[in-house]
């Protein structure tokens, strides 16, 4: 497959570097922008105004009295993490096989992870329930095959949440992996080699490094996907692996107290917005949102 | 795998976009607009409408057959409108913000009392049969329409001979072994359920000893799971999760349908009432004049027929399905047991967050 690869030359520039200001396509935008400032920004103003004024800001006074609160931030960011590190975890290998392996394959593997987008996310959810409970299917094989005496607990706790989310999410960290490894010059690594570098030492040297800007990006989409999260920790969790969007729900549906679920809102997402800055810090937020494409 | 060579060159046509390609796009972003102002008037099209809105899936299927379509037929120049799911957040903001897409709403539990009734039409003097209605369940604005069931269900194939008697039976892990299943809702009727498995009579259930009900659920927590959906409840009786359950006896109704080796203890079940409210703004007329059809004697006993809930309409008893009566809560009412949800109102912040607090720790 390599050897098919035209070598590309410098004198071509890239089609994204061309100042957009120029196109009249720009125009397009502007349905985009109108969609946003009516529907997004608008809306996200007046949660931010409710959240002060309705009836005050002591709505925000919740997280200082109520531990319930304060410690559900901690279990949302923490799960957060564990999705994005999972995620990772098989991402990568199953990205690098995509980008290895022949045409074919890449393509049935690419709609292998594309799957969990045609069903709904309820009844994943729900198969997950079928596998993952003490009566599920993996828990009856291994009891039946005498390898476990008690039930397994796979679900009602973070293991369970981590999985639901974590298969929920993952097309979000292959496709700009796989994408950033796309964009890797063919030939460098074959010279890394031709140089007397083992696969192993050209891997960790030159594709790596430059498959992390795709890495990174997956990593900051799933983890700040995952703070939303509601349907799979409200079924595979237990009561104690409460998310924050859990917690506005009650707010809203059940104690139609729209303050306090506002100010948990915007306490989740500024917290959010805090991360992607830190997360700037590391790597730019163009390469974030375009996985790192020239 | 495509370097950048091998991108096609841009065709000329693009790259000579005029104004006229600008006017076009511009005309587009008229007619969303228009499209969208389109949206708000057929909001205002209702003058012969009627919008009722209930919790969908089966129930509001039976609701249809029992009600609406009936309904439908007897005013043909009435024109019936079903919208799904019930919200009070979203009544609320209907109100609040003078938009009000919906004329009749189903509500549960604590909604539509005390400061409730600030979003809510009153029910006096609009002519409903309240004389003939049980009165626990006729308010200012909230009136029942129909009464539902928090029951015990058990496996009868993990639970051998007389299964549990009361709530009591159902907090006892000695005598009857195996995981239990509760709601995790702080109205959802599970403080009143522990405290009458600890002796409470039901008369002195409120205000509610939140001490003793939680040093109650304390004894049975590590054999408890918390379910959020109806649908989760049954799942866990049908997969033998659990052995025993607080469940709607709606879902114990259908479970059995299918064979399920699952029994109801009808001893203190938890009565709730299924309520009609009028969002404040909406079509009372309509909307009155649809609630007075349900909660007519003939009427009320009809969603007998397609589901297993009962009548507020305390003429439709004799009326109800024949097949259905047993497993009717309207044919246990003198071993029932109702919530104070005025109370329950009036303190929802307090109950909710000392659940959650409860409930999130370890």
């Amino acid at each position: 497959m390599i050897e098919e690869m035209t070598p590309p030359t410098k004198t071509l520039p890239a089609p994204s570097r061309r100042s957009p200001s120029r196109s009249p396509w720009t125009a397009l935008i502007w349905p985009g922008l109108v969609f946003m400032a009516l529907l997004f920004i608008l809306p996200f103003i007046q949660t931010a105004v409710r959240a002060l004024t309705d009836p005050g800001p002591q709505n925000f006074a919740i997280f200082f009295t109520d531990p319930v609160y304060s410690r559900s931030l901690i279990t949302t960011f923490v799960t957060a993490l564990f999705v994005a590190v999972v995620a990772l975890a098989i991402a990568y290998p199953y990205a690098y096989i995509m980008y290895a392996a022949p045409k074919a394959m890449t393509a049935v593997m690419m709609v292998l992870v594309l799957l969990p987008f045609f069903t709904s996310l309820l009844v994943r959810t729900y198969a997950w329930t079928v596998w993952l409970q003490e009566t599920g299917i993996i828990n009856s094989a291994l009891l039946n095959l005498g390898v476990i005496e008690e039930p397994l607990q796979l679900m009602r706790n973070t293991l369970g949440v981590t999985i639901g989310m974590t298969h929920a999410l993952l097309p979000f960290m292959v496709f700009p992996i796989y994408s950033s490894m796309l964009r890797i010059q063919p030939d460098l690594v074959p010279a890394a080699r031709t140089l007397g570098a083992t696969p192993a030492l050209a891997f960790r040297t030159v594709f790596l490094p430059l498959s992390l800007p795709g890495v990174m990006s997956g990593f900051l989409i799933v983890f700040v996907m995952s703070l939303g999260y509601y349907v799979t920790p409200a079924l595979l969790g237990s009561p104690r692996d409460s998310m924050m969007s859990e917690l506005v729900v009650n707010q809203i549906e059940q104690q139609i107290q729209f303050g306090t679920g506002s100010a948990i809102g915007i306490v989740l997402l500024v917290l959010t917005l805090a991360i992607l800055f830190a997360g700037t810090r590391i790597i730019s937020f163009k390469d974030i949102v375009t996985g790192g494409r020239p | 795998m495509t370097s950048y060579e091998a991108l096609p060159p841009i065709p000329p046509p693009l790259q000579n976009i005029s104004r006229r390609s600008l006017l076009k796009a511009a005309g587009l972003a008229g007619a969303t607009a228009l499209s969208l102002s389109g949206c708000a008037a057929l909001g205002t099209q209702r003058e012969n409408a009627v919008v009722f809105v209930s919790d969908g899936g089966e129930y509001q299927a039976a609701q249809r057959k029992a009600w609406l379509t009936p309904f439908q037929q007897q005013n043909p120049d009435l024109r019936l409108v079903e919208d799904v799911p019930k919200n009070y957040a979203k009544l609320k903001a209907m109100v609040t913000s003078g938009n009000v897409q919906w004329d009749l709403m189903t509500a549960t539990g604590d909604f539509g009392y005390g400061s409730d009734r600030a979003v809510l039409q009153d029910w006096t003097d609009l002519g409903l049969p309240t004389n003939q209605l049980f009165p626990q369940y006729v308010h200012d604005s909230v009136v029942g329409h129909t009464i539902f069931s928090n029951v015990i269900a058990y496996r009868t194939d993990r639970i051998k001979g007389p299964g549990p008697q009361s709530w009591a039976d159902f907090f006892d892990l000695d005598k009857f072994p195996g995981k239990r299943a509760l709601r995790n809702l702080s109205n959802g009727a599970v403080l009143e359920i522990a405290l009458i498995a600890d002796g409470v009579a039901p008369e002195d259930l409120y205000p509610i000893d939140f001490k003793r009900a939680f040093a109650k659920l304390d004894t049975i927590r590590k054999q408890t799971i918390f379910w959020t959906t109806g649908a989760q409840s049954a799942q866990l009786l049908a997969d033998g999760e659990v052995s025993m359950a607080q469940v709607w006896n709606g879902r114990v109704y259908n479970l059995q349908k299918t064979g399920a080796p699952i029994d109801i203890q009808w001893n203190q079940h938890f009565i709730q009432a299924d309520t009609l409210v009028i969002p404040r703004g909406a079509n009372v007329e309509y909307a009155a004049k649809l609630a007075k059809y349900m909660l007519s004697a003939e009427n009320n006993a009809k969603l007998s027929q397609y589901i297993p809930y009962g009548p507020t309409n305390q003429e439709s008893l004799a009326l109800v399905d024949k097949k259905m009566k047993e497993h009717l809560p309207t044919s246990h009412l003198d071993i029932g047991i109702n919530p104070n949800n005025e109370w329950l109102n009036a303190n929802r912040a307090d109950v909710s967050s000392r659940w959650q607090k409860w409930v999130t720790s370890a």
